[in-house]
């Protein structure tokens, strides 16, 4: 069912995410940690919003809800129309190959494969395969087309992300969701990442949710929110 | 604090733990099984001697096998004369058990024994009741044949009856055996006026030697313990070999199964590092684990081999008695030292396999929460180096040393640099098969496998080793099966062969049986031991059978001529190479009438017997030793004649003991059977090798599983789902397999070459026909290790499926 969505059949007047009181809570021993409390939030298409908040606030869990990786304990949510926490596992899965780019701090680029072949992972994933120029193209968007070839371990930092950055674009998602991009980067690597990613999205025309800590890397996009004790409040 | 930190980590991980253990305790149990099982076969030399007289009792016999009882009145007559112990023996089979039956003297035979209860024997042997004649057991025998004390036991062939009127604890020497009052034995079989041998004590040497005259042989325990070992020594060694190939196979189990620990505990190592922790305590911390789950494996492992030696002896009791003559004890005899030794050799092996994992772990740099081990792989150039290196020195080993031990020596150097190119070559395998299905899930799983090819390159090596030593034996078994088979069929030329169900045929009843109607010719073959350990086989053949010997050295036209006019003798394969002997060499025999001295004529192959024979005419042989009785005739018959019709007409002539009858398709049936039967041990150590290789693969796909565990969750959040990630990593353990199998076929084919073409001869004396090997085993093996491979990659696909996603995308979990 998930992999029948036509994205032209959202409305674009629509939210593309809609959340309405997310609440998830996490057991630790006999206590129980709420780090999402009653949630309510709309990004509409081709927005980029910006979360911030302390480390624990709870920024990272509503990126796995949003994504399907993890299940609210109330609440629902709406991505592109489609209930995403009413789908078994494997229709959130497929769902979020074809509708969803994930951008990770730590890059998570398979280490065996090539940089070319990491960004077409995600095509053999779909079930789409990208087309070779497609690759390139976007390779050369992103200032990495001579490294297509090289191997994780042969690239830095910032190349590494550039390649997850293509990765998550190479199948034309709805939406981008990344957790601490530029985390583990130096500033200059920090702020090439970050002018690469908003271009990139903003030349797509998808949403972007933007999990950071960074003020300047929240700077860059349209909207700011703030989490705080599992409370969303305007940044 | 450092015991503390390991027992939490145990506690949290049973599984791991239960697995290290698993491994260490099945390499450990098929090197205890084997260890013991050598003990048997040892202990299988003629024990019956030294249970009844002593250990250094000694033993009077007949070339012939049978002592004339008047003979031993003379003997016991003569001033001087010791206290001898006639016996009588003979084989039986009960409930298809190989057992012996041993008649002795209830007063003089048995003194040194007692049954349970300590209640004398001789009131036991004396019991007839029912008109049933008893036998003493001992307690492992009848635990063997599944009866107990007044059970009544039927010989299979004669359909006779004993009943067990005692049972004797503590002498294995009598295992197998079973214990009767002389006289009933000597009616029972048939066997009045005879006996098998005299018994002597070892004081009594100097007065046997000159007293026994020229027809009786001495022979003392010392001389019976080294002919006995020496009858069982090819295949002790191969068993040996196997149980060291098992042990190989075990400490790449070890290695795995403690490296995938090593692994769990990265970031703790690098935390403890990063707190201050020396090398030399972290050292500490991992040697003193090793040596924990070592010594507790061991044990399992020492507990489990003594179970698994048991079932090994059960196996291979029926081909020693049948191949050797000998009857293995009932059940292994272990030692503490044994126990002791294996248990410590495993110890030092365990920690000594365990040191590149340890260097791993000892060079996490401090408060890195590292990713993954980076495990060294040898760069293509080294490990060339040293696979030439290996392989040239075993090669010159075997070409330089002409014993069975470097012949096995070799082969193990041979293997080892065949084995050392295993990954390289195995990986670039996995390159190639990725490369052509890159688009497809079996091509993508493949390619994740690069990363993990230090991790996984033990596994590899491990199976392949398994899988080329199942295949290539296989192939080895096979065509030395249809050897045999061959050897056999060429042999035997009469119609049908007649012997007496444990007794020779005299004279008369040769005569009886040839000048029966129907019957054109016969012949009739004896087979006795000289007092020098020779085994001499006496022929009586007509022209037509000489074409049942197929020369491997000599000419036959000469040969048959020479041999036929007893001017030269026939050497069988095995003595040819144990002795060294060649055509034209001069064989010297020992006779009453003094060493015989004859050239040899002929080398023909035979597989009746690895300590090989001399073979002469019967005429020259009755004319050395008076000896006219025969084991066996063989009948040629007249057309229209068949051996059923005969069999019938023989079954009612008076040959004065049970006559059994068999066509020569018959004794092919029964020669493979006991063929089989010899080599089930083999097959059943060849499977627990296996086993052990995928208890490697289960541990060498979990360690990589965790390492990979990023990249698993990575792939399920961008898409993968639990269901292609379980079909991931399982067809990863199915192309595993599929690698080790490509690689295993050449490495088996080079075990079957050396195993026929090295090993059989220098172990056995024999060799085998030149040919290609059969193909059967591998399309046994592929299947099985296949679906084997393939289910051993479940569990890790479980467990990596069920991991949770988001934990494990962030580095360093």
């Amino acid at each position: 069912m998930a992999d029948d969505y036509d994205d032209e059949r959202h409305d674009e007047r629509q939210p593309i995410l809609r959340a309405r009181g997310v609440t998830r809570t996490y057991h630790d021993g006999s206590q129980d940690i709420c780090v999402l409390d009653s949630v309510d939030l709309d990004i509409s298409a081709g927005e980029k919003l910006a979360i911030t908040g302390e480390s624990g606030s709870g920024k990272s869990t509503f990126l796995h809800l949003a994504a399907g990786m993890d299940l609210p304990d109330a609440g629902t949510i709406e991505l592109l129309g489609e209930h995403v926490n009413r789908l078994d596992e494997p229709e959130r899965t497929r769902f979020r190959a074809r509708h969803i780019g994930l951008v990770f701090q730590d890059y998570n680029l398979i280490e065996s494969l090539s940089a070319g072949e990491n960004i077409e992972l995600v095509g053999w994933l779909t079930g789409k395969p990208a087309r070779i120029d497609d690759i390139r193209r976007l390779a050369g968007e992103l200032g990495i087309a001579e490294l297509l070839d090289r191997r994780p371990d042969q690239l830095s930092g910032g190349q590494q992300q550039r390649v997850a950055i293509a990765r998550a674009l190479i199948h034309e998602p709805s939406l981008v969701l990344a957790d601490e991009p530029t985390g583990s980067l130096d500033q200059a690597s920090a702020e090439q990442v970050m002018q690469v990613l908003s271009e990139s999205v903003d030349a797509r025309g998808c949403a972007l949710v933007l999990v950071t800590h960074s003020e300047t890397a929240a700077a860059r996009c349209d909207r700011r929110v703030r989490l705080r004790a599992g409370k969303l409040e305007a940044a | 604090m450092l015991a503390r930190l390991s027992r939490a980590f145990f506690h949290r991980h049973p599984a791991q733990v239960l697995l290290a253990l698993t491994g260490i305790a099945a390499g450990v149990a098929v090197v205890t099984g084997v260890a013991l099982l050598r003990g048997a076969l040892v202990e299988s030399l003629d024990a019956v001697s030294a249970e009844l007289v002593g250990d250094q009792a000694l033993v009077v016999r007949h070339p012939s096998g049978r002592v004339d009882v008047s003979e031993y009145a003379r003997l016991a007559r003569q001033p001087g004369a010791p206290d001898f112990v006639p016996v009588l023996r003979a084989p039986v089979r009960i409930d298809g058990q190989r057992l012996e039956v041993v008649g002795v003297d209830p007063f003089s035979g048995i003194r040194t024994l007692t049954g349970t209860g300590g209640a004398g024997l001789s009131t036991a042997l004396f019991d007839e009741s029912g008109g049933i004649p008893s036998a003493v057991v001992s307690a492992s025998t009848l635990a063997l044949l599944g009866g107990g004390l007044d059970s009544v036991l039927t010989l299979d062939e004669s359909g006779r009856q004993v009943r067990v009127t005692a049972v004797i604890r503590g002498r294995p020497g009598l295992d197998r055996r079973l214990l009767m009052d002389i006289s009933r034995a000597q009616t029972m079989l048939g066997e009045r006026g005879w006996v098998s041998e005299l018994l002597a004590p070892p004081q009594s040497e100097s007065w046997l030697r000159s007293n026994l005259g020229e027809e009786l042989l001495l022979v003392t325990a010392s001389s019976q313990r080294a002919s006995a070992q020496q009858l069982t020594a090819g295949m002790r060694a191969n068993l040996t070999a196997m149980s060291l190939l098992a042990l190989a196979t075990g400490l790449f189990v070890v290695y795995s199964v403690l490296s995938f620990l090593m692994v769990q505990r990265r970031r703790t190592f690098g935390l403890l590092r990063a707190l201050g922790m020396t090398h030399g305590r972290l050292a500490r911390l991992l040697v003193g684990e090793v040596v924990v789950i070592a010594a507790f494996g061991a044990l399992g492992g020492l507990v489990a081999g003594t179970v698994l030696s048991d079932q090994l002896l059960r196996l291979i009791a029926a081909p020693v008695a049948e191949v050797y003559g000998q009857l293995p004890p009932a059940a292994t005899n272990p030692t503490p030292w044994l126990y002791a030794g294996i248990w410590l050799a495993a110890l030092a092996a365990a920690v000594a396999v365990t040191v590149p994992v340890m260097r791993e772990a000892l060079r996490i740099p401090p408060g890195r929460l590292v990713r993954s081990f980076a495990v060294h792989v040898l760069p293509a150039r080294k490990v060339l180096v040293l696979a030439v290196l290996l392989v040239t020195a075993g090669a010159a080993w075997v070409a330089l040393d002409g014993r069975l031990v470097a012949a096995l020596g070799g082969l193990f150097l041979v293997l080892a640099g065949v084995i050392v190119t295993i990954p390289m070559i195995g990986f670039g395998l996995v390159r190639g098969l990725a490369r052509r299905t890159a688009t497809t899930l079996p091509g993508r799983a493949l390619r994740l496998l690069e990363t993990a090819r230090g991790r996984l390159s033990p596994a590899l090596a491990a199976l392949s080793l398994a899988l080329a030593l199942a295949i290539g034996m296989g192939m080895m078994i096979l065509g030395f099966r249809g050897a045999v088979g061959d050897w056999v069929t060429r042999l035997l030329q009469a119609d049908m062969y007649v012997s007496l169900e444990s007794r020779s045929l005299e004279r008369e009843q040769v005569g009886q049986l040839a000048a029966m109607e129907g019957v054109e010719a016969f012949s009739s073959v004896r087979r006795t031991r000289l007092a020098d350990g020779t085994t001499l086989t006496a022929y009586d053949l007509p022209a037509r059978a000489w074409s049942g010997f197929e020369l491997l050295d000599g000419e036959s036209r000469d040969a048959r001529q020479r041999f036929g006019a007893g001017d030269a003798v026939l050497v069988s394969e095995p003595l040819a190479r144990r002795k060294s002997l060649a055509v034209g060499d001069i064989v010297e025999l020992p006779t009453p009438d003094g060493p015989a001295r004859l050239p040899i004529a002929a080398v023909f192959r035979d597989y009746s017997s690895e300590q090989g024979f001399v073979a002469v005419t019967a005429d020259l042989y009755r004319r050395w030793f008076d000896d006219h009785a025969v084991d066996s005739v063989g009948l040629y018959l007249a057309d229209g004649v068949t051996p059923p019709e005969l069999g019938r007409r023989i079954d009612r002539l008076e040959l004065g003991g049970a006559a059994q009858w068999i066509t020569p398709a018959g004794i092919q049936r029964e020669s493979l059977a006991v063929f089989d039967r010899t080599f089930r041990v083999s097959w059943a150590l060849a499977m627990l090798v296996g086993l052990i290789a995928l208890v490697a693969l289960t541990s060498a796909l979990l360690a990589q599983g965790l390492e990979r565990s990023r990249e698993h969750a990575t792939l399920r959040a961008l898409g993968l789902s639990p269901a292609r990630l379980f079909g991931l990593v399982t067809v990863q353990s199915a192309g595993l397999t599929a690698v080790a199998l490509a690689t295993a076929l050449p490495l088996a084919v080079l075990i079957h070459y050396a195993l026929s073409l090295l090993i059989q001869p220098r172990a056995f004396g024999w060799s085998l026909p030149a040919g290609l090997p059969p193909a059967e085993p591998v399309l046994w093996v592929v299947p099985v290790a296949l679906a084997l491979g393939t289910l051993t990659g479940l569990y890790p696909a479980w467990r990596i499926g069920r991991r949770p996603m988001i934990e494990h995308l962030r580095a360093g979990r």
